[in-house]
């Protein structure tokens, strides 16, 4: 709690220290660590192995774009149907993928990201979605708060907006990890089989998880294109979801904050290590075995728990002393 | 061991089988265009390298998204081997299979200890660094356009010739080939080793508390595997006459999961059959369709919901059921 | 005074701030059929957890037949001759009662041979058989080790371990969960199994266990509380405490 005030205060201070296109970074990695916050959900927290987390961040996008052009909605619609989209898709897919277990998951998600890609490629989409799947934003959008309107061409209100919103989806993860729900999940990740017998839902359970993630994926979508006006088809690929899966991974999948640290990690290393892509995906691959072998919490999770103890035998130790 | 008992059905598939496969060359110009006798080769070089998927998943129980890695040390071993150190056909061949179970080696010895998860994404990940490392390595590897070689002749017997690019010479080369991994995977599965793999597949704690080497036993599984992976690799590449990064990337290990599960994981020549189907649908669909993938893919979901045991497996509990069915019609009769 | 086949010194293992094992100090006689018992977190599991390489100790020496595992991996601890059955019944599913026991019988062999048909060992296949038979198996030894019930899974546990042919069987409590007439059944074969191989077994069930354990150790909070006969431990009135809380007359198996 004392951490999440502090990196709020911390967040609200920004301004005062970053300049504006620094600030777009902090907001944009806000924005892909919530999107890996949602693989951390339906992984560390259900389970489940999917590499479809990127489907639903491009459905977010997809439904933001329909609202705004097709619909004419404000911001707020546009978000609610971009969230909505997402988790519209994931009932059928997660119906199908929460079927089957193990292995045959992770093929089912990643079958289904392929094949949608293939969809997407093969421009039949369009008579299904219209031509809103990547639309760019010509126009800067303005959100109506209260009764004032803010545009999202001012860079300041841009990082804010993110970071509140951005706040509130991880609440709300929050207080569902920490629910009856969330507890439920635990056990059926921990032991399915003793989960039935006490009489949870298996199935239903781990396709509302799915659901939600997709919904949590589904608004960092919506997010990303108030914030850089652009939607790519790439975003629906496989490999943005195996970006959500290494970051995960690597920050901490069964922890609220890992996914942002990962992602962190990773942008702030790909921004600067542009040049050295191949030498820098290389350490990238050695880091994550290495992390996975030794670390497999998450770098972040253990480097806290690190901290932690340390400062407990110090404690124990001064006392003693 | 615990394989299905061998019945008359299965001997006369068997014969069928082959007398099909060495009769293809002549018979089947005659029914269909020329080009499917390569499309058997083809499917005969890609049966073997999902083999290697189905001897992991199947047989061992690690599920691998990076075999293709090895399918390209394969491959590009041979290229090197005929571009670089002017080798004939036989070393250069070799030379391959040596390098992709080396590196098979070297991978499985970290990626071999993990959990299942970490597992699936590590070799994903290997795989795609290669893929980077072979494509960003324009001047070794020729990045994404590859490297073409011309082929040296197998033998020479006085004035008499024997080369690949002899169409038919080329098909009973790689039917060989095939045909002998797979009978070394059938020895090997029913060897105390191939008894272990399924023990540690099946739970590996216990495995440990009899004194079997989990860590070593998948290892061992692992290397084969890269084994039979580099051998399709190189003779894909002697087939193509052109070795490419893209090979190593990571959806055609995909593929090989894929007609390994619709083929039948934990069968022997279920990832044949696999490969097969899906890849005849493949050539068929794709000259009225162009996004054939779509139908592929929705099969192979359909597959894995409903029919996890792919063909041949659901083929097999099939049989076995009726079979324990008609025990025990004839018990009741008296 | 022969050596004891397994011998265990200062023995502690701890989670964090929990001790679980707490210095303790046992030898098992060659040729006794010794049982642990005690109440619920007393360390017994534990105990086994250790000796058997699930688990480092955190001080403490474990040696086997004279020779020091500590911290050894499990697989070599059973290579040396130590087998074990689990608390949560643990075989495996997927294969047959027949290759279940095969590859415990044949898995000591450092060498797995990869070409010779496994089915051609006709050695192993004896002990197979043997072991089979011993608990009454064959007619199920077809049968997928999934499909058991559990008492037979039980039993399938037991066979595992005595095809290892070992010189120390650990039995985690063997008759949990069976019936009367299954208790009596297993308690007798553990009786006669005793007479080739040493045993060391865990359990609650205290009136079986004074029916067949030549010497009893009590264990309570991570120690040993006293040992001996079946007789002397009924009538100590610790055992009584330890268990019951109260001082009681415990009347005899």
């Amino acid at each position: 709690m004392i951490r999440a005030a502090a990196l709020l205060a911390a967040a609200f201070a920004a301004p005062l220290v970053l300049v504006d296109y620094q600030l777009v970074f902090v907001a944009e990695i806000l924005i892909w660590g919530l999107f890996a916050l949602s693989f951390g959900l339906v992984y560390g927290f259900g389970g489940m192995l999917s590499f479809a987390q990127a489907l639903f961040f491009g459905m977010g996008c997809y439904g933001f774009n329909l609202a705004t052009y097709k619909y004419s909605m404000g911001t707020w619609g546009a978000i609610g149907l971009g969230i909505t989209a997402a988790m519209l898709f994931a009932i059928p897919t997660g119906y199908i993928a929460t079927r089957v277990r193990q292995h045959h998951f992770l093929i089912v998600t990643v079958i289904l990201s392929v094949l949608t890609s293939a969809v997407l490629a093969s421009g039949h989409w369009r008579w299904i979605a219209g031509p809103y799947v990547t639309r760019s934003l010509p126009f800067v959008p303005t959100v109506a708060i209260g009764p004032w309107e803010f545009s999202f061409g001012s860079e300041i209100f841009t990082f804010y907006f993110t970071v509140v919103m951005v706040g509130i989806a991880v609440w709300l993860a929050w207080r569902l990890v920490s629910s009856p729900f969330g507890k439920a999940l635990v056990a059926i990740r921990d032991n399915e089989h003793r989960a039935e017998l006490i009489g949870l839902n298996v199935n239903r359970l781990r396709w509302l998880m799915f659901t939600f993630a997709a919904g949590i994926a589904g608004f960092s979508g919506t997010l990303y294109v108030l914030l850089a006006r652009y939607t790519n088809l790439e975003f629906f690929d496989w490999t943005y979801s195996g970006k959500a899966v290494v970051a995960a991974i690597v920050g901490g999948a069964s922890s609220l904050a890992g996914p942002f640290a990962g992602m962190a990690f990773y942008l702030v290393t790909t921004e600067h290590l542009s040049r050295y892509f191949q030498q820098f995906a290389i350490l990238f691959g050695v880091l994550l075995l290495v992390v996975v072998r030794f670390a497999p919490d998450g770098l972040y999770v253990t480097l806290a728990r690190w901290l932690r103890e340390a400062m407990r035998a110090l404690r124990t130790g001064s006392r003693a002393a | 061991m615990s394989a299905a008992r061998i019945g008359s059905l299965d001997l006369v598939c068997g014969a069928l089988a082959v007398a099909f496969l060495l009769s293809a060359p002549w018979l089947l110009p005659r029914f269909v265009p020329d080009f499917w006798v390569s499309i058997i080769a083809e499917i005969l070089i890609w049966g073997l390298f999902a083999s290697s998927a189905n001897l992991l998943l199947g047989y061992t129980g690690l599920l691998s998204f990076g075999q293709s890695l090895y399918f390209g040390f394969g491959a590009y071993g041979v290229a090197f081997g005929i571009m670089k150190f002017e080798m004939g056909i036989v070393p250069a061949f070799i030379l391959g299979v040596v390098i992709a179970t080396a590196v098979a080696a070297v991978a499985g010895f970290f990626a071999v200890r993990l959990t299942w998860h970490y597992f699936a994404i590590i070799t994903v990940v290997f795989s795609l660094i290669f893929y980077l490392v072979a494509v960003g390595w324009h001047s070794v590897t020729g990045g994404d356009d590859g490297l073409s070689f011309p082929l040296p002749p197998v033998a020479r017997f006085g004035d008499v010739e024997l080369t690949l690019l002899d169409p038919t010479f080329q098909y009973y080369f790689i039917l060989v080939i095939v045909a002998a991994c797979f009978l070394l995977q059938w020895i090997i599965l029913r060897s105390p080793l191939g008894v272990a793999f399924t023990a540690v597949r099946e739970n590996a704690t216990r495995a440990g508390l009899i004194g079997l080497n989990p860590y070593l036993i998948r290892l061992t599984s692992f290397i084969i595997a890269g084994f039979l992976a580099g051998t399709a690799g190189a003779l894909f590449a002697l087939f193509s006459r052109y070795a490419s990064a893209q090979y190593m990337y990571w959806t055609v290990s995909g593929e090989a999961v894929i007609w390994t599960i619709v083929g039948g994981s934990g069968t022997l020549f279920g990832p044949v059959i696999g490969a097969a189907v899906l890849i005849t649908i493949r050539e068929e669909l794709s000259l009225y369709w162009e996004h054939y993938l779509i139908l592929v893919g929705i099969i192979v979901i359909l597959v894995v919901t409903f029919a996890p045991k792919g063909i041949v497996g659901s083929l097999n509990a099939w049989r076995a059921a009726r079979r324990t069915a008609r025990v025990a019609g004839n018990r009741v009769r008296p | 005074m022969t050596t004891p086949i397994l011998s265990v010194r200062g023995l502690t293992k701890k989670f964090g701030g929990l001790t679980a094992v707490n210095n303790m100090d046992f030898a098992l006689r060659t040729g006794e059929l010794h049982a642990i018992i005690g109440p619920n977190g007393a360390g017994k599991t534990t105990f086994f957890n250790v000796v058997s390489g699930f688990l480092r100790p955190t001080a403490g020496t474990v040696s086997f037949g004279g020779a020091d595992i500590t911290g050894m991996a499990t697989h070599r601890i059973s290579q040396l001759g130590m087998a074990r059955t689990l608390q949560i019944k643990s075989v495996f599913s997927g294969l047959t009662v027949y290759d279940n026991v095969w590859i415990a019988a044949h898995a000591k062999r450092k060498f797995l041979h990869p070409f010779r048909a496994a089915r051609a060992y006709s050695d192993t296949a004896g002990v197979v058989a043997r072991s089979i038979e011993a608990i009454g198996l064959t007619e199920r030894a077809a049968e997928l080790a999934g499909n058991l019930a559990y008492g037979d899974v039980a039993l399938l546990e037991i066979a595992i371990a005595m095809a290892m042919q070992p010189r120390l069987l650990l039995l985690d409590e063997p008759v949990a969960g069976m019936s009367p007439e299954e208790t009596q059944r297993t308690v007798l074969k553990i009786k006669e199994l005793s007479r080739s191989v040493n045993i060391l077994l865990i359990e609650h069930d205290v009136e079986a266990v004074f029916q067949i354990a030549d010497r009893i150790t009590v264990m309570t909070q991570g120690a040993i509380l006293c040992q001996g006969t079946a007789e002397q431990i009924a009538n100590d009135p610790r055992v009584q405490e330890a268990y019951l809380g109260v001082p009681t007359e415990v009347g005899h198996a």
